[in-house]
């Protein structure tokens, strides 16, 4: 899996749980963790965006 | 605080399988509580350094290992951002995760990107369907 194709899973995966639960922020968190605990591919895609927004913040400190 | 082997065998899998090598297949994932209470990176680096498999490990021992000088180390692990000058400490860089965890024994600082990532999307993704 590529960065870019981890963000785009990570950003999916965000918008089909906003369509499921609204924009109430704890039951979108509710709902994204219990996905992403029955689903490898979109933790493992949260852990590779993570990876990349941090080292982007870290980047621009530089 | 106790730990945990995996917070479920999926997402562990997951975990174990990344392909930056984030990550020892043995070990310990922390509870989500205590992921959850980090607020910055720095503390989830604090957080897996002070759940060390190797209780007797120093600082000075982990700077070595990854090959860090330890004045570096010393700030890197240090709670507070800034120093009593008001200078801010330097983080941990992204690129030592991978040896980090695998030195210290745990996965606090996957664990705490994976979160921030999906935290943070959540901001964007309300944010731009409101916009619209």
């Amino acid at each position: 899996m590529t960065e870019g194709e981890a963000l785009q899973i990570s950003r999916k995966a965000v918008q089909d749980a906003r369509k499921r639960v609204g924009d109430e922020k704890n039951a979108l968190e509710r709902e994204l963790e219990a996905k992403a605990g029955t689903d490898p591919e979109l933790m493992t895609a949260f852990a590779l965006a993570g990876h990349l927004i941090l080292r982007s913040q870290q980047d621009q400190k530089h | 605080m106790q730990t945990q082997q995996t917070p479920n065998r999926a997402a562990a899998h997951a975990l174990e399988a990344d392909p930056r090598g984030f990550t020892p297949s043995s070990a310990r994932f922390l509870p989500k509580e205590a992921i959850a209470a980090c607020a910055s990176f720095r503390d989830a680096v604090c957080l897996a350094w002070e759940h060390r498999a190797l209780r007797g490990m120093t600082q000075r021992t982990l700077a070595e290992k990854l090959e860090i000088k330890g004045s570096h180390m010393s700030n890197m692990l240090n709670r507070e951002p800034v120093d009593r000058h008001g200078k801010p400490r330097q983080d941990l860089p992204a690129r030592y995760i991978a040896e980090f965890e695998r030195e210290v024994g745990n996965r606090a600082l996957s664990q705490w990107l994976a979160r921030m990532a999906m935290l943070t999307l959540m901001e964007e993704v309300i944010t731009s369907q409101r916009g619209l």
